[in-house]
């Protein structure tokens, strides 16, 4: 299920929305090409998040990312997240790269290790977002896509994963923005076809891309929700392709 | 031929840094502090009197450990950056046996105080050196080799830490000592998967052994004597054993160590082919004297530091989501003979055999899944033939010296490792599972096998500590060398805050 992957991916990698026209007689299918052009519709970009973990009695903890991502239109994205709090997990890293190359870097031990997909179902970070959440890759390769509803301003999508797709959300519900075609809302289900989490998005328009600024992925099973703020935004940057290997994988992040 | 090759590498490295011009580069610098204050105490929880090196009593503290790890780490400029890590380690040792021991010094005796400080690493790094994907690295480094889990078979490069391996603190097992050289590593530009890496350590360096090793080889031998002897027609007093170390590579460019290492992604597989050249780190016997000419028999081991070479094969990669990893380790010894030499009053007896196969092959697999429950049951397969200690011992050194054995130093034993690990709580709780199954003969298993078994859970109560504490299970042959640590089950706690 790509639904989930995506909204987060986008929230995480600073996935970007650019702002597209209303469109007449559309598919489902046709919505989510249009959502996956938007998202990868810049060169490169970087940022960074604040992510808080907010348990169901309130407590919080925090941790801070640094995010560097390669945008294509005909593949898979790349991205490299590097944490920079807490003190445990400082300088800790993940790499995605297409074709579901996964690896992450584990300072502890100096070492870079290769992630299966098997790792898409566990926890990033403590968080409610999942490893398949920070993966890179197409709504359209992983998902069909059919309107459930359709409003005034928004497409309301119901997405199924395609056979043989690796995503861990069997079934997702996805609102549209019909103006900008980003998305403000998902529910994400289980292989049981049960509410398993909800995203919510807020966006603003950098470098004339539609950018996510405020993601809440909520786990309704646990009672549990991260909230993420991205910020320190710049869209085409110019960055290299070897910055999404495991040199750079290993490198220390400098904090401002 | 080799060890010339050794020097080459080195001449030719320092030549190639002469002929390139300096670059410039951003001088933006960036330093930054940090570490881990540590506390590690493991108790024994059954008494083990007879329980080989380490006998005690339920109770009995086995070792407790403070550390302070300082890590310093930054930028000289974007292209070069430096990592430093300094341990300051304080080892409680409650063990007074008489006033000498709290009264030597100036007023603190080893026995109260001490103290260490391991230097780990202090290394710089230069990328982009004269062409774009080249880096080099200097200074006192770890490089580690291998894509399984905790174990490589082809992670020879740093010599293994064997003083702390039984300290059962998981921050020491299998470590490897740092070593002082040169890296220099390239990314190929058309393929950004594909690496080159070479490595040269200055100088060859054992490894740490555990407090007593000697003692162990001495008794060893004098087991052996004392066997010999019992066997002979004529009634003779119990046999004294010494060892010696001889034969220690000298600390000069021929005996650096280097390796090089080609990588890359095939089929979606990453997989390299790797090259050792060093010498064996642990002492292995040269010649063993037995004298039976005296009053008292004796029994003299000489032991050496032979040549190595390895050639290594891994793979890591997945198949249908579930992780997979390989390596081969062919394991190639200098042509060496081992000396058995027997004097008697009557004659004198010389056997010379090579000490180990030429060559040997060590191995590992394993697969990891992660299944759907909660946040993620991850479990982790895995198999070993032959441990670091262990060698493929020729039959005559078998016959003449009674090397095929389990234990340290011993023969190539299997090794079947498993774990589940289950976080829960946004990982404030990770309770994890080990099982570890040795064995060293299959036709006789029962006698011939021993399991580890580790319950662990490990707590964060707050970002930036954590408290873990585990469960210790030994059971089985004493013959084997986990199974020396039978009755000797043990709790630990460690403790850790993160800056």
């Amino acid at each position: 299920m790509k639904g989930p992957h995506f909204a987060v991916c986008s929230i995480i990698i600073l996935a970007v929305f650019l702002v597209a026209g209303p469109a007449n007689a559309i598919t489902g299918d046709e919505i989510m090409v249009k959502v996956d052009a938007v998202l990868s519709a810049p060169t490169d970009g970087t940022s960074k998040a604040e992510m808080i973990l907010i348990d169901k009695n309130g407590n919080t903890k925090e941790r801070r990312l640094q995010v560097w991502t390669r945008y294509f239109k005909d593949k898979d994205d790349w991205s490299l997240t590097k944490f920079i709090t807490p003190a445990e997990v400082r300088d800790l890293g993940f790499l995605s790269l297409a074709d579901d190359k996964m690896y992450l870097y584990l300072p502890a031990f100096d070492r870079v290790r290769r992630i299966a997909s098997h790792a898409r179902k566990e926890s990033f970070a403590g968080s409610d977002l999942s490893n398949d959440d920070l993966s890179t890759g197409k709504y359209t390769d992983h998902f069909t896509a059919l309107i459930q509803e359709e409003t005034e301003k928004e497409y309301v999508l119901e997405l199924t994963r395609k056979p043989g797709s690796n995503r861990i959300y069997p079934k997702s519900v996805v609102w549209v923005n019909k103006e900008n075609f980003t998305i403000p809302k998902m529910e994400l289900f289980d292989k049981g076809e049960k509410l398993w989490k909800t995203f919510e998005g807020e966006y603003e328009q950098i470098q004339g891309y539609w950018t996510m600024k405020n993601i809440t992925m909520t786990d309704v099973k646990k009672q549990h929700k991260t909230v993420m703020k991205i910020e320190d935004i710049q869209f085409d940057v110019g960055l290299e392709d070897n910055i999404f290997t495991q040199r750079y994988l290993k490198r220390r992040v400098k904090v401002d | 031929m080799i060890r010339k090759s050794s020097l080459l590498f080195a001449v030719l490295f320092l030549g190639v840094l002469s002929l390139f011009p300096a670059q410039e580069g951003r001088t933006e610098s960036y330093v930054r502090l940090g570490g881990t204050v540590k506390l590690y105490t493991s108790v024994f929880t059954e008494s083990g009197e007879g329980a080989g090196l380490f006998p005690h009593k339920a109770g009995d503290f086995a070792l407790t450990r403070a550390e302070l790890w300082l890590k310093l780490n930054g930028y000289a400029s974007d292209n070069v950056s430096f990592r430093a890590r300094a341990d300051l380690i304080y080892t409680a040792d409650t063990e007074f046996n008489d006033f000498s021991d709290i009264e030597a010094g100036s007023g603190f005796s080893s026995e109260v105080q001490d103290f260490d400080i391991n230097f780990q690493e202090a290394s710089f790094k230069i990328m982009d050196l004269f062409v774009p994907g080249l880096d080099l690295i200097v200074g006192r480094q770890r490089v580690r080799w291998g894509t399984s889990d905790e174990y490589n078979v082809i992670d020879n490069l740093n010599p293994v830490d064997y003083a702390n391996l039984y300290s059962f603190d998981p921050d020491y097992f299998v470590r490897h000592e740092p070593m002082e050289g040169f890296v220099l590593e390239y990314l190929f530009p058309v393929d950004f998967e594909m690496k080159v890496q070479g490595v040269y350590f200055l100088s060859f360096k054992t490894s740490p052994l555990p407090e007593g090793f000697g003692s162990f080889l001495a008794l060893q031998q004098k087991q052996a004597l004392d066997a010999f002897t019992s066997s002979l027609p004529v009634d003779l007093p119990p046999g004294i054993s010494s060892v010696q170390v001889e034969d220690v590579p000298d600390y000069n460019l021929e005996n650096g160590v280097f390796g090089i290492r080609l990588s890359g992604n095939v089929l979606n597989f990453d997989v390299g082919l790797s090259y050792f050249h060093g010498h064996q780190t642990l002492p292995l016997p040269q010649t063993i004297l037995t004298d039976l000419t005296g009053e008292i028999p004796s029994v003299e081991g000489f032991y050496g530091y032979p040549g190595l070479d390895v050639v290594g094969f891994d793979l890591a990669g997945e198949l249908y989501s579930v992780g997979l990893w390989a390596e081969v380790g062919v394991y190639i010894p200098e042509d060496t003979d081992t000396v058995v030499l027997v004097r008697t009053p009557l004659f004198d007896q010389e056997d010379r055999f090579p000490l180990l196969n030429r060559p040997y092959t060590k191995f590992t697999v394993g697969f990891d899944y992660t299944f759907g429950i909660g946040e993620g049951l991850y479990w982790n397969v895995q198999f070993n033939r032959g441990f670091y200690d262990e060698f493929s011992y020729s039959e005559e050194a078998d016959e003449a010296l009674g090397l095929d054995r389990s234990g340290f130093l011993g023969k190539l034993d299997d090794y079947y490792l498993t774990f589940l690990e289950y976080s829960f709580l946004s990982e404030t709780v990770t309770l994890t599972f080990n099982f570890l199954l040795s064995v060293a003969e299959y036709e006789d298993f029962s006698s011939n096998n021993t399991w580890l078994l580790t319950p662990e859970v490990k707590f964060v109560p707050y970002d930036g500590t954590s408290i873990e504490i585990a469960y210790i299970a030994f059971n089985g042959s004493s013959s084997t060398k986990l199974g020396a640590f039978s009755d000797s089950d043990l709790v630990y706690v460690l403790m850790k805050a993160f800056f």
